[in-house]
Order: C-alpha cells, then sequence, then structure tokens
C-alpha cells in the first residue's frame, strides 16, 4: 500500500481526533470534500484505519495496576494455537512476541495484588508456559494514545 | 482549600455505562440512534450518558486506531533502559524522552531493568538512530532492545468492559 503525503495527514488528524467533521478537516487539509472521501474509504479498506475508538482514562476504573509480564514458552509442535487463547483475556492490555532472553511481553491491567496472583496463575497453568517473569509499571510518562509519528513527521499543529 | 478539578471527583458508573464505553471502544463513528437502538435505551439518555464521561475525562478523545506497519514504520520495537540515579537525578527524567517521536510508550517499572519503551520505526538505520537518541541521554545508563515478531494483541484492541 502506498500512501502520500496527504493520506498521511489524514491519518494524523484523524488519530488526534476522529470526531472532526469531515467538511471541517477538507478545510483544515485544504483538499476536496470529495477526495478527503474517496483517500477515507481507501484507508479503510486497505486496514491503515482499522477502527474508530473513544481513547478511555482506565486509571478511573478499579483497574489501577499495571503489570508487565514476561513468559518463557516451550515451542513444541503447535504452540501457538495452545499460547494464542492467553492473548484474549480480558486482562490483557497487549501480548506480543519478542526476541530475547523472554518469548513473550505481556502488559496487563488489574485491580490488585489478589487479582494479579489469579490473573499469574492463569498464565503458569498453560501448557506451554514455562516461566513467568513479573515486573510492575511504577509510573508511566507516554501511552501509545499519545503517539501520532505521522503528525510530527508532517508537523502540523 | 482548593478547588478539585472535574476529573479528579470521583465518579460513579453503572452498567449501563460501562456497556456505553465498551461500544464506543470499538465503534465511536456509529450514529446516536442506532447506538442507543442496538443498547435499548433512549437516545438522550445515551447522549447524557456520553457527555458525562466526556466532560468528567474518563473518556479522554475519540481517535482513529493507525496500522502504522502499513504507513512504512515496519520494525515494532521493545528497549528496556537502566537509569543512572544519583542524587537528584531519577525516575523522573525519564519525562525528557517523550520528545522523540518514535517512542509509543514509557513506562517506568519494578525489577531489573528501571523502564521499558516501545518504539515503532521504518528500518534497521532508524532503529540504530533512536537507540542511540535514547543512549545519549544523560539519565540512560544503559539499554537491551527485543525485536517484535508478532503482535497477539494491540493496546487498541483492549476493551476490559465488553467482559464485565
Amino acid at each position: 500500500m502506498k500512501l502520500d503525503k496527504t493520506d498521511k495527514k489524514i491519518l494524523a488528524q484523524l488519530a488526534e481526533n476522529s470526531k472532526i467533521m469531515s467538511k471541517e478537516l477538507s478545510r483544515k487539509l485544504r483538499i476536496h470534500p470529495n477526495t478527503l472521501l474517496q483517500r477515507l474509504k481507501k484507508l479503510e479498506k486497505e486496514g491503515a484505519i482499522v477502527k474508530y475508538a473513544a481513547v478511555l482514562d482506565y486509571t478511573r476504573f478499579d483497574k489501577k495496576l499495571q503489570a508487565l509480564i514476561f513468559l518463557n514458552v516451550e515451542m513444541i509442535k503447535g504452540w501457538e494455537g495452545v499460547l494464542r487463547p492467553l492473548a484474549k483475556l480480558p486482562e490483557v492490555v497487549s501480548f506480543i512476541l519478542v526476541t530475547g532472553e523472554h518469548d513473550v511481553l505481556i502488559i496487563a491491567r488489574l485491580k490488585d495484588e489478589a487479582h494479579l496472583a489469579n490473573f499469574l496463575r492463569r498464565l503458569q497453568t498453560n501448557r506451554v508456559v514455562t516461566k513467568t517473569t513479573t515486573h510492575l509499571i511504577l509510573d508511566y510518562y507516554k501511552h501509545p494514545h499519545e503517539y501520532n509519528p505521522l503528525k510530527d513527521e508532517l508537523r502540523i499543529s | 482549600m482548593k478547588k478539585k478539578k472535574p476529573e479528579e471527583l470521583p465518579l460513579e458508573l453503572d452498567n449501563l455505562d460501562f456497556s456505553i464505553l465498551s461500544y464506543l471502544r470499538e465503534n465511536s463513528k456509529t450514529p446516536i440512534k442506532k447506538m442507543a437502538k442496538e443498547l435499548n435505551i433512549h437516545p438522550n439518555t445515551l447522549i447524557q450518558r456520553i457527555k458525562k464521561m466526556e466532560t468528567s475525562g474518563v473518556i479522554r478523545k475519540y481517535s482513529a486506531a493507525v496500522d502504522y506497519s502499513k504507513t512504512g514504520y515496519d520494525l515494532h520495537v521493545v528497549i528496556m533502559v537502566k537509569v543512572r540515579t544519583r542524587g537528584k537525578v531519577g525516575f523522573g527524567e525519564l519525562k525528557q524522552l517523550k520528545s522523540i517521536k518514535e517512542l509509543e510508550t514509557i513506562y517506568a517499572t519494578t525489577g531489573l531493568w528501571d523502564a521499558l519503551l516501545i518504539c515503532r520505526v521504518k528500518n534497521r538505520q532508524h532503529l540504530l538512530d533512536v537507540i542511540k537518541m535514547i543512549g545519549d541521554h544523560p539519565v540512560v545508563l544503559k539499554t537491551s532492545s527485543s525485536i517484535i515478531l508478532q503482535c497477539y494483541k494491540d493496546s487498541a484492541e483492549f476493551n476490559p468492559f465488553q467482559h464485565d
């Protein structure tokens, strides 16, 4: 998929605010409303825009504890099928396969220590998980929702 | 006495609020009328509830979830950081890394490493540039990177209220 400057500008704006009216957006980016519509359709169809979603402040709910959990996985035949359901647990914010000392990095949001213990037990009882290493997140300085590389690339104010 | 900012006030959310949040996490573009019908509530109630959660800051913003791998950012990398803490220099200084636009996440953590960063870069050269940028920072003692091979779940997919 080839994206030009206009596509990137559209993505950068919509990542900041997806509730912006298309009329306003086309004026802001100085493109014709029809062009914008056509571009949007393309970006949605090709999967560059995955969805339009509300970004929530999870610190406001009873899910205040955040943890990083590394897993070591025994890569026996069919391990992916055994491992993958773990990503579906509601506590999981992200579940990624990484290179290095550990095989999986999980970021999870939990209620409290008891909830964490319970969650860890569920991970540890998985057949291919051989080890878990847990770190607590003390503070955060940047959240994924603040990330917008295209905006900086294009210097849109 | 200092007046409390609205976002600091405790907010009581009920199951209907959670259903609305869950819905908006998946799709915030559905017209109010259609959404109200699907949730089986009056449109006015829905508007009122959404407004309450917007003004109180539970809903931070509405955003298009972008698949950055489709915009030329091919490499997704986890970088663990060991911080140099001496005197007044501490974890808080990590905040300065925020200006590195390639960084998606900065978390201060317990354990062998002090911080976890996640970044997206275009290619290996770009990764090297970012690692140098991080390493040049006075609070950073050392870094260790691992490439993300596959993502089973992305933070954009996180929707805890779906299951509540």
